[in-house]
């Protein structure tokens, strides 16, 4: 693990405390995916005695919580919302309308019906 | 014996014969040979690394300010008399001279740790 200087580095966007906070776990997810998948596949294979397959377990569930993939969240870019972002652009929706209905997502038009 | 019979002998030669069989087939395509379907674990590294995708959500992480830039140039500017100066920078430095000579500065940094009462999360 790096110290948490590296991983709260942002690219010059608006910053947000919310965003600093979901990039930072980005990093580190990244830097210990590999060790995560290591031992879950050590833990998860019944062909392994039961204490390695034990131990792995163990130390997967030490990691701190922020490296799990399930504490990130896709957030607004703009915003730093949490809700209602739309994936293909990462924005929230009312940011989403505002740039369309202005022209400046290309790809994008307002609905006519 | 009947037909039926004779085909039922048939049937339990090949069913015995058939791990073997597929040992072999194994063998051949470079397969892992697992005939009780026990748990390998194998499922967790067979798809990709996603954390090269999701690292790089906010933009790429490269962060550098105009006085890495201007280093940079000042390195191939060294026997000329030019240098590239990082206006801001020098601004802000020489405000923060001024502060120090009329003593409105901020304080040194504290060297020992603050020990806090509060709970750490994780």
């Amino acid at each position: 693990m790096t110290t948490y200087a590296k991983l709260f580095r942002l690219p010059p966007l608006r910053k947000s405390w919310s965003i600093i906070k979901d990039n930072a776990k980005r990093q580190a997810f990244a830097e210990t995916e590999l060790e995560q998948l290591a031992l879950k596949n050590i833990a998860r294979n019944t062909l392994l005695p039961t204490k390695v397959r034990m131990q792995a377990q163990l130390q997967l569930a030490s990691m701190p919580n922020y490296t799990k993939i399930s504490q990130i969240r896709n957030r607004c870019l703009v915003t730093g919302s949490a809700r209602a972002v739309v994936g293909q652009v990462g924005l929230n929706r009312n940011k989403f309308r505002d740039m369309v209905l202005r022209g400046e997502i290309p790809g994008f038009t307002g609905g006519n019906w | 014996m009947s037909a039926l019979q004779n085909g039922f002998q048939l049937a339990k030669s090949v069913k015995s014969k058939l791990p073997l069989l597929n040992k072999l087939r194994s063998e051949i395509f470079g397969t892992v040979y697992n005939p009780y379907n026990a748990r390998t674990g194998s499922k967790y590294l067979k798809h990709g690394l996603k954390g090269p995708k999701l690292r790089d959500y906010y933009g790429s992480r490269t962060l550098f300010s105009t006085q890495d830039v201007a280093d940079q140039y000042n390195k191939q500017l060294d026997g000329t008399g030019f240098r590239v100066v990082d206006g801001e920078r020098t601004e802000r430095l020489a405000r923060a001279e001024h502060y120090r000579r009329v003593g409105k500065a901020a304080p040194p940094k504290k060297t020992e740790k603050v020990v806090s009462n509060k709970k750490k999360r994780k």
